[in-house]
């Protein structure tokens, strides 16, 4: 008789468990559409514990590597100090003529008024940890809700699009990097105008799906935000176009392309502390993000 | 969460690893079921993965280790290293069947040779983890190895 109630009383528990999973990844997926979410109290205190262990962690790692990047690794920098030094001559020089071009055409007034209305305050943010698992990519930073990132916010680097926030705890925030394969955004080949869906593949290239009638890619066209899909703006760098899959039967083609960003050095990054449209629009009701404070903002 | 220097294909899958561990430590199956799907729950926390999804196969995982460890000498360091890769590269296929269903519109092919590789190393650091956490249990009592036979005895004679 107990070992009856025992079988009973265990087979209760798996079933309680599985409805628990169950309701959980529905609700957690509906979240996921609106764009993320606020984690519970519970949750969001393992998402603040595992910063400060993870820096204490990486710690020795980041000291040796210090070490190997500030000491042993100098003996080439000389010359690449010459060859930086070169290339910012011509780039400087190249940035002179095409300003030239541009006040002659009477763009520039227009290209400031873009930047002014795009600008977004930015707050820098460390990369402490990757994700546990390696069917899913997201990364832990080092800066939550206390920090004003809220769920939604574009996360940046100066390569371009990382990804975005998905969840955040008082002092520590969830990003999924556009490699993920839960992730998908609007995408413009910046030469063509094509746009298209930029997905993430979960290694570490990513998918660019258009109409195969209309699209003009080409290899090495580079993929910005289309800014349609109002989660992300217009104009941040996505990739390069790497490689253009044979159209097949169906309405869509897909091009491999390689991330703006080096996700494997990544170690900082910018949260835009702006929501877009869609996500504000998603959010309106109850968690409105507050304005940034003033000191904290990067220019 | 991972270290950030070193892709997570490359690292064991500790969740995996401390639930297998229990699943021939641990005496209550009832308490290995519960520590299971709070180590997936966890694991969920941290990872990008919905709430719910390594809950669910980390309950399934203890399972499938549990009614394996009725069949199969887990405490030997070769078995155990192949019992756990297999489990590991079933639990990836897992994932990407619930991927499928959970998320639809993402793409839930799993790379077979990250797959491998994971299976792999979770194999090898399988003995390992498991030791440590038996002889954990066992100090605390609790290691199902250790368990008294209990053996009815009847009286003998008239």
């Amino acid at each position: 008789m107990p070992e009856f109630s025992g079988r009973v009383r265990l087979a209760l528990l798996v079933t309680l468990v599985i409805a628990l999973a169950t309701v959980s990844m529905v609700m957690d997926q509906r979240a996921l559409r609106g764009g993320g979410r606020e984690m519970p109290a519970w949750a969001g205190l393992l998402l603040d514990a595992a910063v400060p262990v993870q820096k204490a962690m990486a710690l020795p790692v980041d000291l040796l590597r210090a070490a190997w990047n500030d000491y042993l690794f100098l003996v080439d920098v000389r010359q690449e100090n010459d060859t930086l030094r070169r290339q910012l001559l011509e780039v400087r020089e190249e940035n002179l003529q095409l300003r030239e071009a541009l006040v002659a055409s009477g763009r520039l007034a227009r290209i400031a008024e873009m930047r002014d209305e795009f600008e977004v305050p930015m707050l820098p943010a460390e990369l402490v940890a990757s994700d546990v698992s390696p069917w899913f990519r997201s990364v832990l930073l080092d800066r939550g809700r206390g920090d004003s990132v809220r769920s939604g916010m574009p996360v940046v680097s100066e390569e371009g699009l990382v990804g975005l926030v998905t969840a955040t705890s008082r002092g520590a925030s969830k990003t999924m990097l556009l490699l993920d394969r839960q992730a998908a955004i609007d995408g413009t080949i910046q030469r063509s105008r094509t746009r298209g869906t930029v997905r993430g593949r979960g290694g570490e290239e990513l998918g660019f799906e258009f109409v195969a009638r209309e699209g003009d890619v080409r290899l090495g066209d580079v993929v910005i935000t289309s800014g349609l899909d109002g989660v992300f703006p217009k104009g941040l760098r996505v990739g390069r176009v790497a490689a253009v899959e044979p159209a097949g039967p169906g309405l869509l083609q897909v091009a491999a392309l390689d991330p703006a960003v080096d996700f494997g050095r990544l170690e900082q990054a910018f949260v835009m502390l702006r929501r877009g449209p869609t996500m504000e629009l998603l959010y309106r009701s109850g968690d409105a993000a507050p304005a940034a404070p003033a000191e904290e903002l990067a220019p | 969460m991972a270290a950030n220097w070193l892709p997570a294909r490359y690292l064991p899958d500790l969740g995996l690893l401390l639930v297998v561990a229990a699943s021939i430590g641990l005496r209550s199956t009832s308490g290995g079921v519960l520590f299971a799907a709070l180590l997936g729950y966890a694991t969920d926390c941290v990872s990008g993965a919905l709430l719910g999804q390594h809950m669910l196969l980390s309950v399934a995982a203890y399972g499938t280790a549990r009614v394996a460890a009725t069949r199969l000498n887990l405490r030997g360091a070769l078995p155990m290293m192949v019992f756990v890769s297999f489990l590991a590269a079933a639990h990836a296929a897992a994932l990407g069947a619930l991927m499928a269903f959970v998320t639809p519109l993402a793409s839930s092919r799993i790379d077979v040779s990250d797959a491998l590789v994971h299976a792999l190393a979770s194999g090898l650091a399988a003995p390992l983890v498991s030791e440590g956490v038996v002889r954990l249990l066992g100090s605390l009592g609790e290691d199902e190895g250790q368990r008294p036979l209990r053996l009815a005895s009847r009286a003998l004679g008239p």
